[in-house]
């Protein structure tokens, strides 16, 4: 449990200062937030085909509502810390790849799911808006991220029972 | 006569490590549940609880920033943070001597994860609960506490006097701030929660 904590917190202390960096900006978050807002928009598209996307920013022609998806909104920090749990806890390479693959597309999804309702919700009502997108979203991603891992300890091998003495 | 062994599956133990997919999603749905009512015993307390962190964070800032005394309280549904200057400070930068900073903070931001904590808490059905609720709670708030502190000393840092900012801290005070306020609001509330509740099971 020991090794587990300090190698999950090294981890995520180092990604977090990395994605910090003007060039992890530049080469991984900026790009990847303008690829969350194209997927999300292409998800309200479903709903509303006058829905349109300006780089980060999902904007409605209609009503005039957009919101910009930030750093913090991108799912980026609940992948970094899934990503520290399943690297951090003893378990075969192939299994770590296949919790992180598993990992970050739940994540990712129920992300889309926020920002496409955050959009609706805030062309409802600002307040819920608030609520919604400062408390109870950032909650339920890590909540994911949580059940995320927990299924992922339960599916890794068993350790192989110790052999029997005389 | 011999002993049958339990039928219980291999590497199931009690607790949420090593659960069965079905306790792991039935743990989700009761987070679910227990925030509702969580969320919203926070929401209601949003004063004691804002007010406890301020205070807290009020210490922060005279320690670390330079502010003689900060007084907080509630107004406008947010904390009011009143910080008078250090005498050092007024009498350097030949600023009035009873100047005083007024902002206005939300620092529900920063104490989301309290409700958090505990409707996963109660969800994982922990024994010695109070205990460890008094705890997690503890820490969190510590936690939110040095978050707004840091809110509060950057937007001190950026105010202005006669066209100077007399408060604007070092850069790597400044950066410091910058990276609490970033915590504070993304990581502390989000991940803290799940830290402790994890860290209980053990």
């Amino acid at each position: 449990m020991k090794r587990f904590a300090i190698l999950f917190a090294v981890i995520v202390v180092a990604l977090f200062a990395a994605q910090l960096t003007p060039i992890a900006q530049a080469l991984v978050v900026d790009p990847w937030t303008s690829s969350v807002a194209h997927v999300a928009t292409w998800v309200a598209k479903a709903f509303d085909s006058s829905v349109a996307v300006d780089g980060a920013t999902l904007y409605s022609p209609t009503t005039g509502f957009a919101v910009t998806i930030l750093s913090g909104c991108n799912g980026l920090e609940a992948m970094i810390v899934l990503l520290a749990a399943i690297v951090a806890y003893p378990a075969p390479w192939k299994h770590r790849a296949a919790g992180l693959a598993g990992g970050a597309l739940a994540v990712q999804l129920l992300n889309i799911v926020r920002i496409v309702s955050l959009f609706y919700i805030g062309q409802w009502s600002l307040k819920v808006f608030e609520w919604a997108h400062l408390y109870l979203w950032q909650a339920l991603i890590m909540l994911d991220a949580l059940i995320v891992w927990l299924l992922w300890l339960r599916l890794l091998p068993r350790d192989p029972p110790a052999p029997a003495t005389a | 006569m011999a002993s049958t062994p339990s039928p219980r599956p291999p590497g199931a133990r009690d607790g949420l490590i090593g659960a069965a997919p079905r306790d792991i999603l039935l743990f989700a749905a009761r987070t679910l549940a227990w925030a509702v009512v969580s969320f919203g015993a926070w929401y209601a307390a949003a004063k004691p609880v804002s007010l406890v962190t301020s205070w807290i964070a009020a210490r922060v800032i005279e320690a670390t920033a330079p502010a003689g005394s900060v007084r907080v309280s509630w107004h406008n549904e947010q904390t009011l943070f009143e910080i008078r200057p250090d005498p050092s400070t007024i009498y350097r930068e030949r600023l009035p001597a009873d100047l005083s900073v007024d902002m206005e903070v939300n620092t529900l931001k920063q104490t989301y994860g309290l409700p958090f904590f505990l409707a996963l808490l109660a969800a994982a059905r922990a024994r010695r609960f109070i205990a460890k609720a008094a705890a997690g709670a503890a820490i969190l708030i510590v936690l939110a506490a040095i978050g707004v502190a840091c809110e509060v000393a950057v937007g001190f840092g950026m105010t202005q006097v006669a066209g100077a900012q007399p408060f604007a801290p070092g850069p790597w005070v400044g950066t410091l701030y910058a990276l609490g306020l970033q915590l504070g609001t993304l990581i502390f509330p989000s991940v803290v929660p799940v830290i402790l509740c994890v860290a209980y099971e053990r």
